[in-house]
């Protein structure tokens, strides 16, 4: 009887951190990549976008992951101790916005949803449905995915209605799946097999190609981050993110919207 | 500012582990001398006997370092560091949305697994991360229920005090309770020799003490690998994450160092934690 110590094969790491929606996906980029490569490991973990950010300028990860831009507070903080970085897109993912199956709404528009979110319609009727107060879900300002609704749905609002439910994205569809009031975001990769009614917005859905075309419109990047100055063995590995025959196919497996085009 | 105060205020007390043969009451007399320096580390339990190999190899050729770890929580050690108390804490997950800052440096140093095991003839290949959980309540008696054929489970696993059943309790049971049936062995060599002689059994080992005489179960379609370890896919994973405040004391900035060198990894690589650089 033996122990099975992993025989490790790699002489060289390249550590991944940020983004729990960009980990996903770099998931099985990385398992092939260190499959054809296996002189490289590449380990790879969440935390947030924030964290990409931080991670990345303060020198302790060798790429970051984030998904959308960085918030205010981390701006300003890499404004004051000029800090930078590098960013590369790898795929677009959108925010899908969901209610409990039983809901009767299918399509909203951006103002609809922006006046939902902030508070400033409560119920149901005002759309024309049967009535019931709205219960907003919605994420840590930290989250990358957060970021993007500021931006794209809340436009000058400050923040979400003070009765919204601060959570993860993937606590959101586990709440939603048990509140028929309830109206919430997340990434789509949250949503596969998910007993949650996706809505249309300004009439269309969430689907690759309306994603890709800009009709969709709440979207956002999806980034690796790098020091100004990358190591061969970073590069290499971002290089093979971007190939439109290798990082690039398997994001477009995986139902997400690769940012090269074959 | 009184360190040890500030610890006793966090409930973090007891001396766990010390390295170079230097014991709690020596830290503060190290504190007099000017020429020794010191460092005091606390954080998770199942990780700080990691620190305490790390700290070991560290003292070997620095002998004018006094280093103790104390064994508690992530939680209680990031609060301590933050508010000055010790200059090191060590986590065995990731910072969360509430603790994240602009001030810490947070370094990932290593990856730690469990497998849960059954015999290598089991026609039971994959277990669902929640179904594993349930058979280790008790609520799921029999490996008809899981894919199996119809015959009672019979579990194994550690006495209390263990690491690995603390472990197991904090990323597996997830609140649950673990089930009185289970038959609590000695040592991960006990629960391994008994799964391994028995068709119907299964049992929770660390990766680090796993045998070949066991199959590990994937969970949720994840095969237990050195790469879905590496990239966070395998479920029943754990991470070690050495925390500075700001830039850090300097024997902490020197020890952290020291954890991600070539002769740190090969310490953490040694006792059968994952390198991660």
């Amino acid at each position: 009887m033996s122990s099975i110590h992993f025989p490790s094969t790699a002489t060289n790491y390249v550590q991944l951190r940020g983004s729990d929606t960009v980990l996903s996906l770099i998931q099985p980029i990385a398992y092939q990549y260190m499959t054809e490569f296996p002189k490289l490991a590449l380990p790879a973990i969440g935390g947030g976008t924030g964290s990409g950010y931080k991670c990345v300028m303060d020198g302790t990860t060798d790429i970051g992951m984030a998904s959308g831009g960085m918030n205010y507070d981390i701006r300003k903080w890499a404004e004051k101790k000029n800090l930078k970085f590098k960013a590369t897109e790898i795929a677009f993912d959108a925010l899908a916005v969901f209610v409990h199956p039983s809901n009767q709404a299918t399509n909203l528009s951006l103002e609809d949803l922006k006046e939902i979110v902030t508070g400033t319609a409560t119920d149901w009727q005002e759309f024309g449905l049967p009535p019931g107060p709205i219960q907003v879900y919605s994420q840590n300002p930290n989250r990358g995915s957060y970021e993007a609704w500021r931006n794209i749905v809340l436009q000058d609002k400050l923040s979400v209605t003070l009765n919204a439910k601060v959570m993860d994205g993937l606590d959101i569809v586990s709440e939603i799946i048990d509140d028929p009031r309830g109206i919430g975001f997340s990434s789509p990769l949250n949503l596969t097999n998910q007993p949650v009614k996706i809505l249309h917005i300004n009439d269309f859905l969430p689907t690759p190609d309306n994603i890709q075309a800009g009709k969709y419109p709440i979207r956002r990047s999806l980034s690796l981050l790098t020091s100004p100055k990358v190591k061969p063995a970073v590069q290499n590995f971002i290089d093979y993110c971007t190939d439109p025959k290798k990082g690039q196919y398997i994001i477009k497996t995986l139902g997400l919207v690769p940012a090269y085009a074959e | 500012m009184n360190r040890r105060r500030v610890l006793k205020i966090l409930g973090i007390t007891g001396v766990g582990l010390t390295a170079a043969g230097v014991v709690a009451k020596n830290y503060w007399d190290g504190l007099q001398a000017n020429l020794r320096s010191n460092l005091l580390i606390s954080g998770s339990a199942p990780m700080a006997s990691y620190i305490k190999k790390i700290a070991d190899a560290y003292t070997l050729k620095r002998k004018n370092i006094d280093i103790v770890v104390e064994k508690g929580h992530s939680s209680g050690a990031f609060l301590a560091l933050n508010r000055g108390g010790i200059d090191l804490a060590v986590m065995d997950r990731n910072l969360n949305p509430e603790e994240f800052n602009l001030i810490d440096h947070n370094y990932l140093t290593g990856i730690d697994g469990l497998g849960i095991v059954v015999h290598p003839e089991s026609p039971v290949t994959n277990i669902s991360l929640s179904n594993a959980r349930k058979i280790f309540e008790g609520i799921i008696t029999n490996w008809k229920d899981v894919g199996g054929p119809d015959a009672t489970i019979r579990m194994f696993g550690r006495m209390e005090g263990s690491t690995t059943r603390d472990s197991i309790e904090d990323i597996l049971m997830d609140g649950g309770v673990l089930s009185r049936k289970i038959k609590e062995l000695k040592s991960s060599g006990d629960v391994s020799k008994a799964v391994a002689a028995d068709i119907n059994a299964i049992g929770y080992v660390s990766v680090r003490t796993m045998q070949d005489i066991t199959r590990a179960l994937s969970i949720n379609g994840v095969e237990l690998n050195e790469k879905n370890l590496l990239i966070n896919r395998y479920p029943l994973y754990r991470a070690m994450f050495l925390v500075i405040k700001g830039d850090g004391t300097d024997s902490a900035k020197k020890f952290i160092d020291f954890s991600l060198s070539e002769q740190g990894q090969k310490v953490l690589a040694d006792t059968g934690m994952l390198r991660v650089r």
